[in-house]
């Protein structure tokens, strides 16, 4: 009932608003005239009795106001008045829009492209069916004390599956690396062989065919069908939707292909593009207790909570290890627990990575604020008569506040507006330097973490974040300066030259600006001074290889096609052809390239090393070596030095004496003050057990990531023990990516079907292997310089108002005698203090603040001195300069103008 | 006795109550006002209209215009059927809550 009541007199309102006003306006005046004629009934003479009423209704234009405010609708109408308003006090000075819409478009634009980062990393739901319901499963296992996450094994998945209550469904997984080869080029792959239960686990259907059937997961080895993902049937299909019933050949066996996966889809695992049953596998491979290899994904039962599963899954470890009994019976006892799949998504370094970033580009925007409240304050005190006249006119404080407040949000949504451009610019750059790349190498190295499956983009909710801080802007920047604006009494500020005499007080409000902005650009140089020095630590990092003009590619041939020499004969052929290839200088081999190896260990492979002219060390005790099985030519393709005895040749094969070739670091550490050459050593690889002889000691090379320091080594002849896979080497007189075709060549020729992949040149890598701290340094880098530059402009804007404001002070102190270098010091000792307080300040924050950053910092520590340091020098050199120059007008000012201007 | 305003809150109960015996304009309330309280309160005219308004907008008060006793145009309010109840249920309120405050008064 009184919602029509209302809806009637807004319609009257909008329809018939003269007619609203005018009978307003009537009703008043008569209010007047009767109150007045009460007056003079009481003997008041006419004039004035109608002076004291009007008197009594406290201003005819107030009350109007006043009702005005309760009538509905009416505040529509007022933010339309006020937006009118703002946008013609806008583009009055188009210059000081401009400055606060650039500014506040770097700052929120920063702000969206990070928060991109954050969206697609850590906050999107994962893309399946009730994401929040999935819930990762693993083992755990009894290492040293502290139980630690490993894969299932398929008898222990079994007995989980059996005893477990919770689950609705659960689903293994597990990548490999296959050959697919038949209808053209060979091609090297991520498969994921899967449950069948896994794709409706997940809520993921086929595009076209279908998924695995239960049926095609049952019995071991009966089942040979196959599903590709979306970006494999286009790339090597031409989306032929006719592949469905396709024959193709993995690891040279059939498989059926009978469906497509959607766009976008990669598997839980590494990206993937192939996917197979568990049930492909022979029932022995299935039946290995101690073989872990499967991840385990499980949706959580509709009335189960996340935590119960969790307890449930906690209580079930018990059965696991009853059932299946360590036969290291010394060792504690086994366990399983589940964790959200959302918890697990990234790798914990990326996710603290991410947030410092965020927290960082914050400050940028902060700095921003700070920098247009400045802007803000310094006109709003040119605006103070303007606004006194509002006020004495009849508009309320409130009202004025509010107006004050739509023309800044109207400056944070127009800066918001433009921001989207340079987000835009920026998501671009960050997608090209593309630090998922490294985020999928970690989430497959370390265990059971997943890759991110979303990508970094602008989205609709990555706009309703830029248009919240937009708006956040626009209140956080606008408030101080509304409410600056109205303080005082109208009178005064109606008054001339009244201005100076708060100017005590307001430059106290600005000079808190100025130490707030130099303090936060310092946290930000310091954040940026850590990871620019780590930067240059990684990239002064000594690899040991020398890693210009080389290309590595690597290549599997199945041990099933021709037994271990065949696989070493192929090699051996492969590298001669290339080493003899015009413009190669020499071609090498090895299982393992440098910075390829694990982020646990650091290595490729690793193998218990024993001394035979020693007594036996007890078992759990013995020392690990890292094994590489290489060519003899290897050495001199990577350039690593010979220290010590000789280098491999070609007599080092089957048949021979076996040999070993040992690094700086293990020649050091398992013979100190000794001379390795000549003693017998037994490396637990293949026939290397039975012992072999020291014949040389090469530099160190770091095989595993760049910050880890090289460990003990040992390089076996790959003839005396060959690998499966290995990375081909060719060092060349020119561009080394000419190369690539004829290794592919080459490799067809000698082994039909096998492909080349992973192919990349040494450069490449150690490149790859640093794009997280570039990431890093270039995003922190990019937000301290903005915040430099704002803060000095910031700091140059407070002083030119400061000595604009003191004119006539400084007019004063010359005429009496004042050199203008006693102005100028007199100014810059002021901005001086203001300067120190604002460095301390952000010095104390940065010194909490960077501990964030040490597990991202190499060889820095995050108190580096020399870093600080070098961060007051710039800081208070690049603030001295933005007051100079205000002080510097200062002293040039000619008293006899400045008296005469009041 | 100096004049006190008009409490928080009870404006609304005394036009209410004011228009209820016969309708009135806006200066007509005020003297009634102060008529019947002996001067003893005061109502800002920037209280009353934005007042009045609300209560017109909500349906509370109906108006209309016409000549006052000196000839002179004004806008007359008066109780809509809304407005009765609204009284009611207003003096019910008002009523329980004088006798509480009157018996913690009392009782403390």
């Amino acid at each position: 009932m009184i919602l029509f009541h209302r809806l009637k007199s807004l319609a009257r309102w909008v329809f018939r608003r003269g007619e609203v006003e005018r009978q307003l306006h009537d009703e008043l005046e008569s209010f007047i005239e009767l109150t007045a004629r009460d007056k003079i009934r009481d003997g008041v003479a006419p004039d004035e009795a109608r002076r004291l009423a009007r008197l009594e209704l406290r201003g005819v234009d107030q009350t109007k106001e006043r009702v005005r405010w309760y009538r509905w609708g009416a505040q529509l109408d007022v933010l339309l008045q006020d937006l009118r308003y703002g946008w013609r006090s806008l583009t009055r000075q188009p210059g000081f829009t401009a400055i606060v819409v650039v500014t506040l478009a770097v700052g929120i634009g920063a702000n969206t492209a990070v928060y991109s980062v954050v969206d697609a990393t850590l906050l999107r739901p994962l893309p399946f069916r009730e994401p929040d319901r999935l819930m990762a499963v693993f083992l755990m296992e009894p290492s040293n004390g502290t139980p630690s996450r490993i894969a299932w094994s398929y008898p222990k998945y079994e007995t989980f599956r059996h005893n477990q209550q919770v689950f609705e469904d659960s689903a293994l997984y597990r990548t490999w690396l296959i050959n697919l080869t038949g209808d053209g080029e060979p091609e090297r792959l991520q498969m994921e062989e899967v449950s069948a239960s896994y794709f409706p686990l997940l809520g993921v259907e086929a595009q076209l065919g279908r998924t695995f059937l239960p049926a095609e997961d049952a019995i071991p080895e009966q089942s040979f069908v196959t599903i590709l993902s979306d970006s494999l049937w286009r790339r090597r299909f031409g989306a032929d939707p006719s592949v469905i019933g396709r024959t193709i050949d993995i690891d040279l066996k059939p498989y059926t292909v009978v469906g497509v996966l959607p766009a976008g889809f990669q598997g839980l695992g590494s990206p993937a593009d192939l996917w197979v049953p568990v049930h492909r596998l022979n029932a022995e491979t299935l039946g290995e207790r101690w073989g872990h290899y499967w991840s385990l994904v499980a949706r959580i039962k509709p009335d189960v909570r996340a935590e119960q599963a969790q307890s449930a899954t906690i209580a079930l470890g018990r059965i696991i290890d009853e059932a299946h009994p360590d036969p290291a019976a010394a060792r504690a006892a086994w366990g399983a627990t589940a964790e959200a799949l959302e918890e697990i998504r990234i790798d914990p370094t990326i996710r603290n990575s991410v947030l410092v970033l965020f927290g960082a580009v914050s400050f940028v925007l902060l700095i921003a604020c700070v920098n247009v409240a400045n802007l803000l304050l310094a006109r709003g005190n040119s605006r103070k008569r303007e606004i006194a006249i509002r006020c004495a006119i009849g508009a309320g404080r409130f009202r004025v506040i509010r107006q004050l407040l739509t023309e800044s949000l109207m400056l944070g949504i127009l800066g918001g507006a433009a921001s989207l451009a340079i987000a835009y610019a920026s998501i671009h750059a960050l997608n090209a330097i593309n630090p998922f790349g490294t985020a999928l190498a970690l989430g497959r190295r370390l265990r059971g973490t997943l890759f991110t499956l979303n990508s970094i983009h602008l989205d609709s909710r990555v706009l309703w974040f830029t248009l919240g801080i937009a708006i956040a802007t626009g209140v956080v920047f606008g408030l101080a300066p509304a409410f600056q604006a109205v303080r005082g009494n109208a009178t005064d500020s109606l008054k001339r030259g009244s201005d100076q005499i708060r100017t005590r007080h307001f430059m106290a409000g600005k000079g808190i600006l100025v130490v707030v902005e130099i303090a936060l650009a310092f946290v930000l140089l310091a954040g940026a001074g850590l990871m620019i020095k780590s930067l240059d630590n990684l990239l002064s990092t000594r690899i040991g290889i020398d890693p210009n003009n080389t290309l590595s590619v690597k290549l599997t041939v199945p041990f099933s096609s021709g037994g271990f020499q065949a696989v070493a004969g192929f090699f051996d052929e492969l590298e001669r052809r290339i080493a003899s290839q015009p413009g190669v200088i020499s071609a090498g081999l090895s299982s393992c390239h440098a910075l390829e190896g694990r982020a646990l260990d650091g290595r490729c492979g690793q193998n218990i090393i024993r001394f035979l002219d020693r007594p036996k060390v007890p078992t759990g005790t013995e020392p690990t070596v890292g094994t590489l099985q290489v060519s003899p030519d290897y050495f001199k393709t990577m350039k690593i030095p010979l220290l010590r005895g000789r280098l491999f040749t070609s007599a080092d094969r089957e048949g021979a004496p076996l040999a070993v070739i040992v690094n700086e670091t293990a020649a050091g550490r398992f013979w100190p003050g000794e001379d390795p050459i000549g003693k017998r050593v037994s490396v637990w690889f293949s026939v290397f057990t039975r012992g072999a002889e020291v014949v040389g000691v090469v530099g160190d090379v770091r095989y595993g990531p760049m910050d880890r320091p090289p460990q003990p080594d040992a390089y076996l002849p790959f003839r005396q023990a060959p690998s499966p896979t290995m990375t081909l080497f060719g060092r060349t007189e020119g561009d080394p990516v000419a190369l690539v075709e004829a290794v592919r060549r080459h490799a067809g020729a000698l082994d039909r079907g096998l492909p080349i992949y992973d192919i990349k040149t040494m450069r490449q890598r150690i490149n790859d292997a640093t794009v997280r701290v570039r990431f890093n340094v270039i995003l922190l880098t990019t937000f301290a310089v903005i915040a430099i530059v704002l803060a000095v402009v910031g700091i140059y804007g407070v002083m030119s108002f400061a000595v604009r404001q003191r004119t006539n002070e400084i007019g004063i102190r010359m005429a009496l005698g004042a050199r203008s270098e006693d102005v100028v010091r007199h100014v810059v000792r002021q901005a001086g203090a203001l300067i120190l307080i604002g460095t301390a300040i952000g010095l104390a924050g940065a010194l909490a603040a960077t501990r964030v950053l040490s597990s991202a910092l190499y060889e820095v520590q995050p108190h580096d001195p020399q870093t600080y340091v070098a961060i007051v020098m710039i800081l208070i050199a690049a603030s001295l300069l933005a007051s100079y120059l205000p002080a510097r007008r200062a002293s040039t000012i000619d008293p006899s103008i400045t008296l005469r201007m009041d | 006795m100096a004049k006190i305003d008009v409490p928080q809150g009870t404006l609304e109960l005394l036009i209410l109550t004011i228009l209820k015996r016969e309708p009135l304009h806006g200066h007509g309330i005020s003297q009634r006002l102060a008529q019947l309280t002996a001067d003893g309160f005061q109502v800002n005219p920037g209280s009353l209209f934005p007042a009045l308004y609300k209560m017109e907008q909500d349906g509370k008060l109906a108006a209309e215009w016409r000549a006052s006793d000196n000839n002179r145009n004004a806008k007359y309010y008066r109780l809509t059927r809304t407005g009765k109840k609204q009284l009611e249920r207003e003096r019910e309120r008002w009523n329980r809550v004088t006798m509480l405050i009157a018996n913690v008064l009392e009782g403390a």
